[in-house]
């Protein structure tokens, strides 16, 4: 198996992780309540007191991640594929505010870098408008989110060139709260690039994917 | 509040800049990766300078800091023994190795210039061999180092397409205990006639401190640059040589002229000087290519487009060297090259892009052109020596050595 193979397999099952607890989760934060709800005949088991954020309105987290940065997918109008692409690295700042109970809106800016076959690299920083949704199954907390913006490219040809364009993400991150302020987790995202070219250089288009995998720290401010 | 907002208009300022010069509609990044060839050459060659580059007998030469030879076709470089040294590179460092080859040469011979031993101990020769395998030791003046008053030794050599061989003599006086730190040098010009370098081309005499800078012969005539002078004239030896620089077409006055290089190639002369210019034989000079980089060998190789020219760059103190310039005479293209030899810009980047080029060699029976370059020595990625061959009208783009 090539090692993008295994990568974007070990991703996509990093994707479902949080689709799979929130399918288990009956009882959590995104289960609606009311007075339908069964009378409990027996004491809850013990449970962490970790639950003073339940991503309610108002409220604000930054997270701080780096890991990888996979080369997924590469077409162009010559050809296709990512071996020319080595597996590298990515880092990311991100601030969200809640504006209802586990909808966030907020910003994000990343970097991320890769090598060539050729011994030059790519370096892209996105920024962004991100929208998620989280909730918690206690200690874990989920979340899934989706991000628009542009990004800037830099090539270490001699000399350097450079690309602007709009930019997408969308992934999702499982987190271990740790303390009621801080959480530790892994997110994964799948990073769309597209190069966009016109008039005469129309022919030069084309778009990537990149799988962020990654180590993120939230900061439940 | 007022340094707040010269701060934000800087940082905005900053950032306009940076975001309207990362554009370059005309460049598509993601299709150059995909251009891009992994380089894997021979471990001699990495991080190493190579020189010069010829073929004889069935064998590619490259000079670097000793003499390397390949299997035409095979790309497996190994050491040469000269004069049956022992097969080891610290035996011998290389200084200069050309091919003569043309009337005055019938049988192709190799000239070596090497040096062995350690400073202040060291001996300079030169050796010369037809099948790169036996070596014979040529004649030269007496040579003297420290702690002679002045030092006396060969540095270079260079051969023309007549087949004759000269060597560059620099001489000096060395500041008392500090040999580096050097007084005014002359050079002077000696070619190989009857077995030996014996015989001065006396015409031909630069200026203290100039260097010289090639002979070459263009069917007709032989020219000997130097940074300061450019005299030609029909004789080998020099004789009636006399001063081209006011009727070479474009050359600037001798004050001002830096001459970096002289090559023969397409039937033209053409000089190149330090000062980014380049002048041909026959035509008004191209205005300056580049105002800061120095330009070195030219050399016109076939595509599928018609021929070209490929103009080597040097670097200086302040200013990386660009590999070459590239495009027909005229027409010659400074910032988004043809790449038609180096197949696209990326691999034009990945391997020579920023680095100075000392010569071409091309093969024109089997359609393999060697660019030779200082590659630096910081990183392992990098090679002094690349090929790209011609083949069914289009090149294969450059690959490590």
């Amino acid at each position: 198996m090539k090692p993008h193979s295994a990568a974007a397999l070990a991703v996509a099952a990093l994707l479902l992780l949080p689709f799979s607890a929130f399918a288990l989760d009956s009882s959590g934060a995104a289960q609606p309540e009311g007075p339908s709800s069964p009378p409990e005949t027996s004491a809850p088991p013990a449970a962490p007191d970790l639950s003073g954020s339940p991503f309610l309105p108002g409220e604000q987290m930054i997270i701080i991640a780096a890991g990888l940065h996979i080369p997924a997918f590469l077409y162009t109008a010559t050809g296709s594929g990512v071996g020319n692409l080595s597996l590298g690295g990515s880092f990311s700042f991100d601030y969200q505010y809640f504006v209802a109970r586990g909808l966030s809106i907020g910003g994000n800016v990343a970097g991320a870098y890769n090598d060539t076959i050729g011994g030059l690299s790519i370096f892209t920083a996105p920024i962004g408008f991100t929208a998620s949704y989280w909730w918690t199954k206690l200690p874990f907390e989920f979340s899934v989110l989706g991000e628009a913006g542009g990004y800037i490219m830099r090539y270490a040809v001699t000399p350097s060139k450079g690309m602007i364009d709009p930019f997408a993400k969308a992934g999702a991150g499982v987190y271990w709260r740790a303390t009621p302020s801080w959480s530790l987790g892994l997110q994964a995202y799948l990073w769309f690039i597209p190069e966009i070219h016109y008039g005469d250089s129309a022919n030069l288009w084309g778009y990537g994917g990149f799988v962020e995998t990654s180590i993120g720290a939230v900061y439940h401010l | 509040m007022r340094i707040t907002r010269r701060v934000f208009c800087a940082a905005s300022i900053f950032l306009a800049f940076s975001l309207v010069s990362s554009c370059d509609n005309g460049f598509g990044i993601f299709q150059n990766v995909q251009g891009e060839k992994k380089q894997i050459g021979t471990k001699v060659f990495q991080a190493t300078s190579v020189f010069n580059a010829f073929g004889l007998g069935g064998y590619y030469y490259a000079a670097t800091a000793t003499l390397n030879r390949s299997l035409v076709g095979e790309d497996n470089w190994s050491l040469v023994a000269i004069n049956n040294l022992p097969n080891s590179s610290t035996t011998y460092t290389l200084r200069s190795a050309v091919l003569a080859s043309g009337a005055n040469m019938p049988t192709p011979t190799i000239f070596a210039l090497i040096e062995t031993g350690v400073e202040p101990s060291i001996t300079v020769s030169v050796y010369s061999s037809t099948d790169g395998a036996s070596w014979t030791a040529v004649s030269l003046p007496t040579q003297t180092y420290p702690p002679s008053a002045t030092i006396s030794n060969f540095d270079a050599l260079f051969s023309t397409s007549s087949g004759d061989v000269y060597a560059e003599n620099h001489s000096y006086a060395p500041t008392p205990n500090d040999p580096n730190n050097a007084g005014p040098s002359s050079y002077t010009l000696y070619r190989f006639a009857g077995g030996s370098f014996a015989n001065l081309v006396s015409t031909f005499t630069p200026a203290n401190d100039k260097t010289i800078r090639g002979v070459v012969f263009d069917g007709s005539n032989y020219w000997f640059a130097s940074e300061d002078l450019l005299y030609s004239g029909t004789f080998a030896d020099g004789t009636n040589a006399a001063n081209s620089l006011a009727s070479f077409p474009g050359l600037a006055p001798s004050s001002t002229i830096s001459i970096w290089d002289i090559s023969h190639t397409g039937g033209y002369v053409f000089v190149t000087s330090k000062g980014g210019y380049i002048y041909r034989s026959d035509g008004v000079s191209v205005n300056p290519l580049s105002a800061t980089l120095p330009l070195t060998q030219v050399i016109e190789v076939p595509t599928s487009s018609g021929n070209t020219l490929l103009i080597g760059t040097d670097a200086t103190s302040t200013t990386q060297a660009v590999g070459y310039y590239e495009g027909a005479w005229g027409a010659i293209d400074l910032g988004s090259k043809n790449y038609a030899v180096a197949l696209n810009s990326s691999i034009f980047s990945e391997t020579i892009g920023a680095f100075p080029v000392h010569a071409f060699y091309f093969d024109s029976s089997s359609g393999n052109l060697f660019i030779c370059v200082s590659p630096g020595y910081s990183s392992n990625a990098y090679y002094g020596l690349y090929k790209s061959t011609w083949s069914n009208g289009s090149w294969s783009g450059w690959s490590a050595q």
